[in-house]
């Protein structure tokens, strides 16, 4: 059951996704599609970004492919635009005749937590250990928790704000780490040590961090990728509900590969 | 929420899953990838299809050379048969091997029922009723409540409904739509419409709910799909006791 702190919290996301994408928050509502330039700004690292909050989709498109974009977005059905083969490929190939390459990556899901966030019991044996950067830099270097720590193809990947390890004495069993998300979103990655898998922690690391989060006066917000029905899991057991998705085209960073 | 039911309907619906893929259910929780052919008597008609629980992936092909090439693919996890340069890439090979326009299909997740809810009440005034087949041939060219009823030209799917209810306003006009049809022996899907002017007032959901019980009556599972980036529609599929258990992607030929 969604509550006042869902609805405040959604409201704030939509204001700050609509600052991102260079529309107004009654742009999400239109049940039709609006197509507008990509502004400039810190949190902008795609060509374009469809998002939708089921109720209307916006496309926010780097100027050169703005025309483009007008005259070859789907027509019918505002969703459509969120379908690869119908705006995000075309986009690629149109790319790659002007000499440019482009990737494009499925609709993801953004979740924001349906209650406000409160304190769960840790699993037995597990101490709670907020950390900031020089923790994070400690252990950065394994990759062993790369979604709450960071990519170890970038290195220098700014916005970590803060997080929580779930240890078990002086081990990291589970580790949740906060980025910045805009305008007081945190957004929250989790990874669980191979060795500890299949014992709740997952749940636990993000519940914990969610609560850390919003006794910092922010609001915690979690994403998953298309391909990982499992996280999706993650995050309804942990109490969030999807509020949005969204899919874009980026630009290859020249040492990633292929930025799946 | 997750509990037994969600539990047992997540076995039911591997089963049958497994069944038309061509593989043992235990393949959908092995944390690997599972590449099979296609048994010849699976109701699934494309190319390849690519499922994964999160616990575990298979890739069932209709063409022993498209298992070949997704073997030989380097992928760092089993669920990274998503990614577009996998999908785009089995759809590329599909082509060069003669399977002329083989397209890809963007991930649709799927939910099993975690929990069994009562019946809910309606707005005052509407009421829900099955819907006759004549009425749902008149319906159908209109795709109003395409989800609910199929398109024109999906033949099978046509074929396989089992039941049709409807929603109706209090002056009498159709409100909401929600077929059920026969996906595998003993899974049944739900799809369901709404019009726009009779939205946000949970018809969705009691529809959804009141189709639900209908199945589990017969004796069957409910599942419950949508695309990704159906924020609605997932939300409905929650709001009556479902919960995703898999996602599923196909490399098709278009009609």
């Amino acid at each position: 059951m969604a509550s006042d702190y869902f609805f405040a919290a959604l409201d704030r996301y939509r204001k700050s996704r609509a600052a991102v994408q260079g529309c107004s928050p009654g742009d999400f509502d239109t049940h039709s599609l609006v197509i507008v330039p990509r502004p400039d700004g810190p949190y902008l690292k795609s060509v374009l970004m469809a998002l939708t909050f089921g109720t209307g989709t916006v496309v926010s498109v780097e100027e050169p492919y703005l025309e483009w974009v007008r005259a070859n977005a789907p027509r019918d059905k505002h969703y459509r635009a969120m379908f690869p083969n119908v705006l995000l490929q075309p986009l690629a190939e149109e790319a790659a005749r002007r000499g440019e390459m482009l990737a494009w990556r499925s609709p993801n899901l953004s979740f924001l937590p349906g209650q406000e966030p409160s304190a769960r019991p840790l699993p037995q044996g597990f101490s709670a250990f907020p950390f900031g950067s020089e923790w994070r830099a400690e252990h950065f270097p394994s990759g062993e928790f790369h979604n709450a720590l960071g990519e170890l193809d970038d290195p220098a990947e700014e916005g970590f704000r803060y997080g929580i390890a779930l240890m078990d004495g002086g081990t990291p069993a589970a580790v949740a780490g906060g980025w910045d998300d805009c305008d007081g979103l945190i957004e929250i990655g989790v990874d669980v040590a191979r060795d500890y898998r299949g014992r709740g922690l997952g749940v636990a690391a993000v519940s914990a961090m969610a609560k850390l989060i919003a006794d910092r006066g922010e609001i915690p917000t979690y994403y998953c990728g298309p391909t990982n029905v499992r996280s999706h899991r993650n995050a309804l057991a942990c109490g969030f509900v999807p509020v949005a998705s969204a899919a874009r085209a980026v630009r290859p960073r020249p040492t990633a590969g292929h930025p799946d | 929420m997750p509990g037994l039911l969600y539990a047992e309907s997540s076995a039911a619906f591997k089963a049958a899953l497994a069944s038309q893929l061509g593989c043992a259910p235990s393949a959908l929780d092995s944390e690997s990838l599972v590449v099979v052919e296609r048994p010849p008597d699976s109701r699934e008609p494309h190319l390849a299809l690519i499922a994964s629980t999160g616990r575990g992936s298979v890739v069932s092909v209709k063409d022993p050379r498209l298992g070949d090439w997704a073997r030989d693919q380097p992928l760092e996890n089993h669920f990274r048969v998503f990614l577009p340069s996998f999908l785009e890439g089995l759809a590329a090979h599909a082509r060069e091997l003669g399977h002329g326009g083989a397209r890809s299909h963007s991930p649709s997740e799927g939910m099993v029922l975690a929990q069994d809810l009562p019946l809910r009440d309606l707005p005052p005034g509407y009421r829900i009723a099955e819907l006759p087949l004549a009425q749902q041939e008149r319906l159908r060219p209109a795709r109003e409540f395409e989800n609910a009823l199929a398109e024109p030209g999906e033949i099978a799917k046509i074929a396989a409904i089992r039941i049709v209810f409807a929603a109706y306003a209090p002056d009498g006009t159709l409100a909401g739509v929600v077929g059920v049809w026969d996906q595998y022996p003993e899974i049944d899907e739900i799809g369901i419409d709404v019009a726009p002017p009779h939205r946000g007032r949970g018809l969705a959901t009691t529809l959804t709910i009141h189709a639900t019980r209908w199945i589990r009556e017969q004796g069957r599972w409910p599942i419950y799909t949508y695309g990704i980036w159906n924020i609605r529609s997932m939300n409905n599929g929650l709001s009556a006791g479902f919960r995703p258990l898999w996602l599923l992607s196909t490399v098709y030929l278009p009609d």
